[in-house]
């Protein structure tokens, strides 16, 4: 499998206070990776140091394969923190700045750009002048400059409207789709994240707490009734033989999943008592996207 | 390197700082030849006056067009410059013997004087500082700087292009200056008589005059790089108005006769004495370890340090 950027152990302390402790993170190649936690979490530091803005305190970062980060690094379009623009200079002449720095001769290559991400008519306005979603808009376009193959976004929707965040992850979506752009975008919003995310990692705390796919959180998040059980090969059987049903699956410590019959669990219960199985609790499970992450981040702040 | 520099440069000739900073050296450099001009012109009148007095042997009687005008700035400017002047020429007389009335004062004349303004000026250092400070503390307080080094480019190269465009600006206001200069004074003075051989002499020590200018901005831009913030700009100008009398006391406080060491002495003495080449090397060789050491110190502080 083809990694886009992996981390292994990495860390990063100021002050002997550990910011981000150990992190293994695996971004595939065309992946959007959501990357979700709390202010504070982590989620900035991770992108700095990927970014080699700053230092890693222990650990070791891998992007397209390579060690040599500062080669790979041409590689990649970021916006930390906020879209860092040149305040007297136009959304033109940033481009213009970035376009020499990289050493792209298409002078085209900011037209086509600005008309991306929307900017195409605000002409010889000051980026001073521009509203945050218009800086956002501005940053992702430099971001975008020399076609990188990996995004790193720091909350690329912070301070658009609804039109604008909705435009801005169709963008995202099709430069994924249409440009293969690998993503990595950390965000608090979920149900944002959740309509274009390919996989997570949840941090809390400066660690890694989990990294899921889409597929897997949907089935993690599908409403079931979770049956402790004493013998689940028995289970089984009776919930393909005798329930007909194989929308189920088995998790450690005989616990039992059942997709079906959700509002039928006694018919269930007294299926498998019947047949001798002691049922030691069944209760139904699952929950929302915004529900489950806020349970692995460590639950509401009291 | 090369787009990096094109970068900075593009960056340079649109940045607000740069277009006010060189207006504000041209002002000031037509406002210097007229000053210079305004005071030979004093310098004669009152010249003219000690002549009367001596002549008449009583004091003479007061111009009644500058007596009513005596309120007025420019007249209390030449009062003030005269009163000065009357002290420097008691103290000069008092020691060299030599009777202020033999002296001979001339406007100067173009082709002498072009480039007089020029030697060991603080103006342009200080305006050299403003401009490195903004130039370079504006990209940590817009955060642009981040755009630039999460691409792979190296923070060495980046400090360098940096201070090469600083080098940059110090070159073009100076040579603007020069230029303000030179059509000021032929619009107020006599062209005079071009002598090639004291033009080449002049540019030469000019051009050495150069080492310790680019050794300040080294120091400014390692400054702008340690700070990274606004305060540059302040930690900048207070270096440029103390930090040669700090230079100063330190070495009286080590017993080194280390004046010539400080930048901008040695701009001065090397570009007005370049004709000592003991002096002269002094100044260029402890300029380049100025430019050096600066620029070892802000590219460590720059790559050690977490934008």
């Amino acid at each position: 499998m083809d990694y886009v950027l992996r981390t292994f152990g990495l860390s990063k302390a100021y002050k002997k206070k550990n910011v981000l402790e150990n992190v293994n993170i695996n971004v595939r190649k065309g992946d959007i990776y959501g990357f979700i936690g709390r202010n504070g979490a982590g989620k900035t530091t991770l992108i700095k140091l990927v970014s080699g803005i700053a230092a890693p305190t222990g650990g070791s970062i891998e992007l397209f394969g390579s060690n040599d980060l500062n080669m790979q690094r041409k590689r990649i379009g970021t916006i930390i923190e906020y879209p860092s623009v040149y305040p007297n200079l136009s959304a033109r002449q940033n481009l213009e700045v970035y376009r020499r720095l990289y050493g792209i001769p298409d002078t085209n290559a900011i037209d086509n750009i600005l008309d991306a991400v929307g900017l195409g008519d605000v002409g010889k306005k000051p980026a001073k002048a521009f509203s945050l979603g218009m800086k956002q808009r501005l940053g992702i376009a430099a971001a975008l400059l020399g076609n990188p193959d990996f995004l790193l976004l720091d909350e690329p929707t912070n301070g658009l409207d609804p039109e604008g965040i909705t435009e801005i992850r169709d963008l995202l979506i099709r430069l994924n789709t249409e440009n293969n752009i690998t993503m990595l975008i950390s965000s608090h919003i979920l149900g944002e994240l959740s309509k274009i995310a390919t996989c997570y990692g949840i941090i809390k705390d400066g660690q890694l707490m989990e990294e899921i796919t889409a597929e897997e959180l949907s089935v993690r998040c599908k409403r079931c009734l979770k049956i402790t059980v004493d013998d689940t090969a028995k289970t089984a059987s009776i919930l393909e033989n005798q329930l007909h049903t194989q929308n189920y699956d088995i998790l450690p410590e005989n616990v039992v999943r059942i997709f079906d019959f959700l509002d039928d669990a006694g018919r269930i219960n007294s299926e498998l008592v019947k047949n001798g199985v002691n049922v030691k609790s069944l209760t139904s499970a699952g929950a929302d996207l915004e529900e489950y992450f806020i349970e692995k981040m460590g639950g509401f702040k009291k | 390197m090369i787009n990096m520099l094109r970068s900075d440069m593009y960056k340079m000739f649109r940045a607000v700082s740069f277009r006010v900073l060189l207006i504000t050296a041209a002002v000031i450099c037509v406002f210097s030849a007229f000053f210079v001009n305004f005071s030979v012109k004093t310098t004669l009148e009152y010249q003219e006056q000690k002549r009367i007095e001596a002549e008449s042997g009583e004091t003479a009687p007061k111009d009644p067009i500058a007596a009513a005008a005596q309120d007025s700035f420019m007249e209390g400017m030449r009062l003030g410059f005269q009163s000065g002047m009357e002290a420097s020429i008691n103290a000069s007389e008092q020691q060299t013997g030599q009777d202020f009335l033999d002296m001979e004062f001339t406007y100067p004349t173009v082709f002498e004087g072009m480039l007089d303004p020029l030697y060991g000026n603080s103006l342009i250092t200080m305006l050299t500082a403003i401009f490195t400070s903004i130039f370079i503390s504006g990209e940590f307080i817009h955060g642009t700087i981040k755009n630039s080094a999460a691409r792979g480019v190296s923070r060495t190269q980046l400090y360098i292009s940096k201070l090469l465009t600083c080098m940059a600006f110090s070159v073009i206001i100076l040579a603007a200056e020069m230029l303000v200069l030179l059509l000021t004074e032929l619009i107020i003075w006599e062209p005079g008589v071009f002598d090639a051989d004291k033009a080449v002499k002049s540019i030469i020590g000019l051009l050495l005059g150069m080492f310790p200018y680019l050794a300040f901005i080294s120091i400014f831009t390692a400054i702008a790089f340690c700070v990274r913030s606004g305060g540059a700009t302040a930690v900048n100008i207070i270096f440029v108005m103390f930090g040669g009398l700090l230079f100063q006391m330190a070495s009286s406080a080590a017993s080194l006769d280390m004046t010539f060491a400080w930048p901008g002495t040695a701009m001065n003495l090397t570009a007005k004495y370049y004709e000592n080449t003991w002096l002269a090397a002094a100044g260029v060789i402890a300029s380049i370890v100025y430019i050096v050491l600066s620029s070892l110190i802000g590219i460590t502080v720059f790559s050690r340090k977490d934008i």
